[in-house]
């Protein structure tokens, strides 16, 4: 089973029914592999933040949602984290590409890379990352403390997780 | 039209619709004329309370779902309407309080005020239902065909500037407390489950 496939399987164990999304290459075969699964509600999105509130609204009408995305879209949502789930306590769960890692040599990541983990410890918002295969049996775990610290949660996926072993 | 009175006719026609109401006058007023629990009053998130209706209307399909924008906010997430579109949610209504200025701020002139049809951008995205309503009389006799009609389906009021608008938001909860009596009034009307065994 490829990684795509293991994360939507882990999704699917948390109760996810919607899913909201705006790619990046990274997260783009997890998105195409949701889109296909008939269970889940896909919603593809102009821009970040409008994931973040679908998924928002989505959990006052009881149902289990994931926001994706790359992590220049997480650095455009953060006032949207922050005015509306931080606010109101609402939980948010997102995945998200760690983009700007060592082994990513893109140089339009690159400030992505070095801020965007002490960006989410300013805000005091929690995260995991996901590096290895085995990993993603954690997901579970992940959403419910999503839930139980009402708060965004970003689960990180690494590029050795998404792309394998090697650098590009 | 005042804000006021369309904002009144607007409560008077909306049976058991769940609202989600913009920041800024559209929350304001909304509250005002309702005093629900049974509606969501952003207090931030500008431009994205059509993002979290269309989550909640996807989410809960047996409930009509009324989004009470305002033409600051749709500015501010145009690609709302394309999304909106997209998904045909046929619970949710779409009306945008259109009075040309940042009213809560001091009725600051917005961009291109008086230049933009908001409902030919709504077709131009998909919308299968478009219109502008300027006066009363016509909002009170289209209002019962428009609550009827399948979403999705955007009404935009052209509304006065105003003086002695609401500045300070007249809600009497917020924060954490607006997401409690929100998502109650939903669990007890629709038998759902928002909230955990354990509250959270």
């Amino acid at each position: 089973m490829d990684v795509a496939a293991r994360i939507h399987e882990q999704l699917s164990n948390c109760g996810i029914k919607l899913a909201a999304s705006l790619p990046d290459d990274w997260v783009a075969p997890l998105i195409e592999r949701i889109a296909t699964d008939n269970r889940i509600r896909h919603v593809r999105v102009a821009r970040e933040a409008e994931a973040i509130a679908i998924c928002s609204g989505a959990f006052f009408g009881g149902v289990r949602a994931v926001a994706l995305m790359g992590a220049t879209g997480l650095l455009t949502c953060t006032g949207e984290l922050a005015t509306l789930n931080l606010r109101h306590q609402i939980p948010v769960f997102l995945i998200v590409s760690q983009r700007g890692s060592i082994d990513d040599h893109r140089i339009y990541q690159e400030v992505q890379g070095r801020r965007t983990i002490p960006l989410l410890q300013a805000y005091d918002f929690p995260y995991h990352i996901l590096d290895r295969p085995d990993d993603v049996s954690s997901i579970p775990d992940a959403f419910e403390t999503c839930r139980m610290q009402k708060r965004p949660f970003v689960l990180f996926l690494t590029r050795r997780l998404v792309k394998g072993e090697g650098t590009a | 039209m005042r804000a006021r009175a369309a904002i009144d006719l607007l409560a008077r026609h909306r049976g058991d619709a769940v609202a989600v109401c913009a920041l800024g006058m559209a929350a304001n007023e909304w509250w005002a004329a309702t005093k629900s629990e049974d509606s969501f009053y952003m207090h931030g998130a500008m431009g994205f309370a059509a993002s979290f209706a269309l989550g909640l209307a996807l989410s809960l399909p047996q409930a009509p779902i009324w989004l009470i924008n305002a033409d600051g906010s749709l500015c501010m997430n145009l690609g709302c309407l394309l999304t909106e579109a997209s998904q045909a949610a046929r619970n949710l209504k779409h009306f945008v309080l259109d009075n040309g200025v940042y009213q809560s701020v001091g009725a600051l002139p917005m961009v291109n005020d008086g230049r933009t049809d908001y409902a030919a951008i709504a077709r131009a995205a998909g919308f299968p239902r478009a219109r502008t309503i300027e006066a009363l009389t016509d909002l009170e006799g289209q209002l019962p065909a428009i609550v009827g009609e399948d979403g999705p389906a955007l009404t935009v009021l052209r509304l006065e500037p105003e003086e002695g608008f609401l500045r300070t938001p007249p809600m009497t909860y917020e924060g954490p407390e607006m997401k409690y009596r929100f998502g109650r009034a939903l669990e007890r009307r629709f038998g759902i489950e928002v909230f955990g065994p354990q509250g959270y």
